[in-house]
């Protein structure tokens, strides 16, 4: 273990999941701590979005965003409904072409590549509307992602039953993906994630249409998620409270533009953030709660 | 002997489903040969070939949600390069006087030369598939349509390797009853390996959410072209057992109507599984049989005059759709056929409890 040891890979020999090094609070002391011990793989240490333009037909959905995310990081993303926060991730994971600026992790340039090469930099994501592989079994969809960064399909098998088991839904694990509960596809699209080992994950509103039962289940499952696995997460959500309670740092966009970046404090105080989102948040307090 | 069955069962989850078809089938081979009525035996050869090409397809189709119509392009190919290398060159002097070179010489035995044909086409298909999985939905399927045509065109065209519009004969009868059938079998068991290897879990993801599968590590281009490219090496295969039963062959017996047949027995029996694809060849072959012989009594009777011409073709379309109305799903609904209930439990409770 120690510096040799990849942040994502957070599932030992027999297939657990095991803390890395020490156990990493929520302070910033700890982050910091553990940002040390992974400051070896730098060439892979950071999801870089440089200058990132998206037009659609005129529209332009994304302009001139730069962010980072760092390895055991949790980044926010937040703006109002349409700020460019879902086209966003879709250009970092290769689903949208970029109109402008670059995508890097690390050193190495992942502007344009195939989503499946993205993939092979491991980096995973989940989707706003869940996006499962409905008639596969619970089971398979998790093989699939971890099949799909390059596993035999016996160790995809045996990781992805030892994910379940973390997530305490191996009595699932034979049904169709597609019958399950809304709150239960949530949850298998995060293991899904998870299941590739990834160095970043990109979060598209877990919460969204949840409960608020799931939604504190779900905030308690990324808040151990980010503990063990110490990846990069970059995480878009209307959740203001799980937004303030999961991430180190916040960045806000509005019409595709950066308004503001910082820690959570810095955020919420910005008078700018303050009329462009939470003047909206009010609207939305609604869905969200509901 | 039954806990080393159990055993089989626990490694290898579809074991059961492919028992569950493959040993029926072989108990009616058995008592069919046993029987000995040709006419029977005919049927149940046409029977395993139509399910080789029918798995065949479904190994594509199923595991990628691409309709593909361009299959048959693969059986007549598969067909016509098996006749080439494995009729004597004495006869192909008569079939193919024009042939030259070193294919007008070959001569191989039967079964090397039936993979070698298929090896052959799953070569060509895979030239033609590397553009053509890049498509999805109708444009696939349109696009496998053009490519039977093409290839009906060319296999006419192609008369010094095929006759052209003249039928191909002089072939020799190397489909016996035992030789479909262990086709068939093998076939089944790789349409079930197939869909629980890799690239297989890959491809059945990306039928159920593309964007997923891509961002998963999936390339969705090459896992459509592994199963393209195996499943036109299985058609090939019918191909050349189908000529090799018949003894003639013409690019005519390969095209719209044997399409049409096939996608629907796929399609009648539920694309989704291997099961449907076996239950669908059955159910047609069964029906398609059953109406022939009616329509051929009632042709007897000449009514008014008349025979029953186009009897079998007209029911048969009508009970197709009431089929595909009733199960849309199919007959299996997508499902495998699993061991009854109470077998099941008897070899469980024997089962060693597995090590995971």
């Amino acid at each position: 273990m120690g510096l040799m040891h990849m942040p994502g890979d957070f599932l030992n020999e027999a297939g657990e999941l095991h803390l890395h090094g020490k156990v990493i609070g929520l302070s910033g002391e700890g982050v910091v701590g553990m940002m040390s011990s992974i400051e070896g793989n730098s060439d892979l240490s950071k999801l870089i979005v440089q200058r990132v333009t998206k037009d659609f037909a005129g529209l332009r959905a994304v302009d001139d965003v730069s962010l980072e995310v760092r390895q055991g990081e949790v980044l926010g993303l937040i703006g109002p409904n349409g700020s460019g926060k879902t086209t966003l991730l879709n250009v970092i994971s290769g689903l949208l072409p970029v109109s402008g600026g670059h995508v890097l992790v690390g050193e190495i340039d992942i502007t344009g590549w195939a989503p499946h090469r993205i993939a092979g930099k491991r980096i995973g994501r989940t989707f706003q509307t869940v996006h499962l592989f409905g008639a596969l079994t619970v089971l398979e969809n998790i093989e699939v992602a971890a099949v799909g960064v390059g596993m035999s399909r016996r160790r995809a098998g045996e990781r992805a039953q030892s994910l379940l088991e973390e997530f305490d839904m191996e009595r699932t694990a034979a049904l169709p993906a597609g019958t399950l509960a809304f709150g239960q596809q949530r949850r298998v699209e995060v293991a899904r994630a998870l299941a590739m080992q990834p160095h970043f994950m990109l979060l598209d509103e877990p919460a969204a249409g949840l409960n608020e039962r799931e939604c504190d289940e779900m905030l308690g499952l990324l808040a151990s998620v980010r503990e063990k696995i110490g990846c990069g997460v970059l995480v878009v959500d209307h959740d203001m409270r799980l937004i303030m309670r999961l991430c180190d740092r916040i960045h806000v966009l509005n019409y595709g533009r950066t308004i503001a970046e910082g820690t959570c404090e810095e955020v919420s105080q910005n008078p700018e953030v303050i009329e462009a989102y939470l003047g909206s948040a009010e609207e939305e307090g609604e869905v969200v709660s509901a | 002997m039954n806990s080393r069955v159990a055993q089989l069962l626990g490694r290898l989850p579809w074991a059961e489903n492919a028992l569950m078809l493959i040993v029926p089938l072989l108990a009616v081979a058995v008592a069919i040969d046993l029987y000995d009525n040709l006419m029977l035996k005919r049927i149940l050869i046409g029977m395993f070939i139509n399910l080789v090409l029918v798995v065949g397809l479904q190994l594509f189709t199923g595991n990628s949600g691409l309709v593909s119509f361009g299959h048959i392009s693969f059986m007549a190919i598969g067909a016509y390069a098996s006749v080439l290398l494995i009729m004597s060159p004495a006869k192909k002097v008569y079939t193919l006087p024009d042939l030259t070179g070193p294919l007008s010489q070959i001569e191989m035995p039967f079964i090397p030369g039936i993979l070698l044909a298929a090896a052959f086409t799953a070569v060509i298909a895979a030239f033609i598939g590397w553009p053509l999985m890049r498509l999805s939905g109708s444009a696939a399927t349109m696009a496998t349509f053009a490519l039977l045509i093409i290839t009906h065109v060319i296999l006419i065209n192609a008369a010094t390797y095929t006759r052209g519009t003249r039928t191909m004969y002089g072939l020799e009868n190397y489909t016996t009853l035992w030789m479909s059938a262990f086709w068939a079998v093998l076939i089944i068991i790789t349409g079930f390996v197939f869909r629980e290897s890799r690239v297989g879990l890959m491809l059945r993801a990306s039928r159920e959410q593309q964007e997923a599968a891509s961002v998963m590590g999936v390339n969705i281009v090459i896992v459509r072209w592994v199963a393209w490219v195996v499943s036109a090496f299985i058609c090939a295969l019918g191909g050349a057992l189908w000529a090799h039963f018949m003894m003639v062959i013409s690019p005519y017996t390969m095209y719209m109507h044997t399409t049409f047949l096939t996608v629907a027995m796929l399609i009648v029996g539920g694309t989704g599984s291997v099961s449907g694809a076996v239950a669908g060849t059955i159910a047609i072959t069964g029906l398609f049989e059953a109406l022939r012989a009616m329509e051929i009594r009632i042709s007897a009777f000449r009514i008014a005059g008349q025979t029953a011409a186009g009897f079998t073709e007209v029911w048969l379309g009508v009970a197709m759709i009431l089929l595909v109305v009733l199960r849309p799903m199919g007959l299996t609904m997508g499902q495998e056929i699993r061991l009854p209930a109470r077998l099941r439990g008897r070899l469980e409770a024997r089962t060693p409890k597995s090590e995971g």
